[in-house]
């Protein structure tokens, strides 16, 4: 096995690996299980990627209650991650769980996810506080859900590149092409820019295909030391996160700095690029978290994989398809395969099984996947990059 | 009721709130960074408490829209209906209702000036927006 510890600035760090990765049994439309059973089933099927079980569990993380998810699950963690900053606190997890590993917080810490975002079984009713700067100053002009509001900075995007709407139906168009591939995806059916533009309208200029679906769903990560990784019985070869990177920007989408450029994207992958010690160069494959079809955009961009204002050509010229120079969303995305809300942890999983070798829409010779994800409508992001061991 | 939300004024934005009632658009201003928004009591980049409260134009221009066709609570009955960013003239940026044009995504483009005026809903007056000019209210 490699050495288990790598160079840093000025010093050297254990490396961390992730050696369980799974999603719930079942995901899409699941009436029958709650949000947190959801969250424990898949646990259970990730510690089974170990042969662990909860007992050598130490720490965990998740958006749910931390000590609701400890009784069930059935462990007493001595580390605890409750950080909660929408779809990409999964990504905050990860980052979070690094330096805890690292510094001998925890030894096992075990990274949930549940959602009933459809069925809403066992799920708290969503309640809007209107003392915070969007309930005051957003939320009382008729937004109905994030698909009116997540979505308005980008006529500002289009506008500037002189983009026309068709830019964000092909990013539904290519990502139906993975989608096509996965089993699990929602949304199977390979889209054409018509298909796309006939839909729904739902916000102009989105229509259906261009939102992601609400469904439920759950996914889990384990992540141990290298050291500890080498004397497990494991099914899949670790994976090793290389870098991460975090930033909260604010409130939402009408607090952004630029309308048109995503400050939190910006630097969270720049931290995660130079934690890895890697660039753009490096990556093999993408996932950048599209609860709506202008994400990817603004992700590409942002991250430095394309100019400003290229994307939408990039992504229109096959590079992001099957088959292309930058396999992206390869799982169909949020938008095609699955979307519980808080989508972060989907991006994740996808992510693992490239680099496992295990996704159905399996790229060859992935050893790199760069993990982006967003939160809150603009509102923070969180970076992880993955690699083989 | 309007079946409406309505904003939840808390110590920090009470005079905005107050002066909305007026139908004026006032926000805090520091001396050495300029406009606060959302309204609090220290300035976020000297954390100076010493600043003022400025009245605003009320004039700017579209920075951003969208036209929902889904209702949120109490505009069920009103969709489509545009959703828009403001830039101000003097730089904060609000969200409001666009009122006074054809509900049609030609009616509107990105840049467009666009004037303040103030919508009661149940009691607290909140900013909207209409083309530069216009009369229209609500």
């Amino acid at each position: 096995m490699a050495s288990s510890r790598i160079e840093g600035d000025d010093m050297t760090y254990e490396e961390i690996v992730i050696v369980g990765a799974a999603e719930s049994e079942l995901i899409g439309i699941v009436p029958d299980v709650s949000a947190t059973g959801l969250a424990i089933g898949s646990a259970l099927r990730a510690l089974d990627d170990a042969g662990l079980k909860p007992s050598d569990v130490d720490g965990i993380a998740g958006t749910l209650h931390v000590s609701e998810l400890a009784l069930q699950l059935g462990v007493k963690p001595r580390y605890a991650d409750g950080t909660n900053v929408g779809g990409c606190s999964y990504m905050l997890h990860v980052r979070h769980a690094v330096a805890a590993l690292r510094s001998g917080m925890a030894d096992v810490v075990v990274i949930m996810h549940g959602e009933s975002g459809r069925s809403r079984v066992g799920s708290p009713p969503m309640a809007m506080d209107m003392a915070t700067a969007s309930g005051q100053f957003e939320r009382p002009y008729g937004i109905a859900g994030t698909f009116s509001m997540f979505t308005i900075p980008t006529m500002a995007y289009l506008h500037k590149y002189g983009l026309d709407e068709t830019a964000l139906a092909h990013v539904s168009v290519a990502q139906s092409k993975w989608a096509a591939q996965q089993p699990r995806a929602l949304r199977q059916k390979v889209l054409s820019v018509e298909d796309v533009m006939e839909s729904k309208m739902i916000s102009w200029p989105f229509r259906v295909l261009e939102c992601c679906p609400v469904t439920d769903g759950g996914g889990s990560l384990v992540l141990t030391t290298a050291k500890r990784a080498a004397d497990m019985d494991l099914k899949y070869k670790p994976v090793v996160v290389a870098g991460t990177g975090e930033l909260v920007e604010g409130a939402g989408s009408s607090f952004m700095e630029d309308l048109t450029s995503f400050r939190a994207f910006r630097e969270s992958s720049a931290e995660a690029f130079r934690t890895a010690d890697m660039t753009v160069n490096d990556i093999d494959h993408l996932m950048i978290y599209d609860a709506y079809a202008h994400v990817p955009l603004y992700g590409l961009e942002d991250l430095g994989f394309v100019g400003r204002g290229e994307a939408s050509e990039f992504i229109k010229s096959g590079a992001t398809s099957p088959g292309g120079s930058l396999p992206m969303n390869t799982n169909g995305g949020g938008l095609m395969y699955t979307h519980t809300g808080m989508y972060g942890m989907f991006a994740l999983q996808e992510g693992v099984r490239q680099i496992r070798g295990t996704s159905p829409a399996q790229v060859e010779g992935v050893q790199t996947s760069f993990v982006q994800g967003v939160g809150g409508m603009f509102g923070a992001a969180g970076a992880v990059v993955l690699r083989t061991q | 009721m309007s079946g409406k939300l309505l904003p939840n004024p808390t110590p920090e934005t009470r005079i905005y709130w107050e002066k909305t009632a007026l139908n004026e658009l006032w926000m805090p201003y520091c001396q050495t960074d300029g406009w606060v928004f959302p309204p609090r009591f220290h300035c976020p980049t000297c954390a100076s408490t010493e600043f003022e409260w400025r009245q605003l134009s009320g004039r700017g221009t579209i920075a951003s829209f969208i036209i929902t066709h889904r209702g949120g609570a109490g505009y069920q009955d009103e969709v489509p209906y545009f959703i828009i960013l403001v830039d101000l003239e003097e730089g904060p940026r609000l969200v409001g209702n666009l009122y006074g044009v054809p509900v049609e995504p030609t009616a509107v483009e990105v840049g467009m000036p666009v004037e303040v005026f103030f919508e009661l809903r149940d009691g607290i007056h909140l900013p909207q927006w209409r083309p530069a000019g216009s009369k229209v209210t609500i």
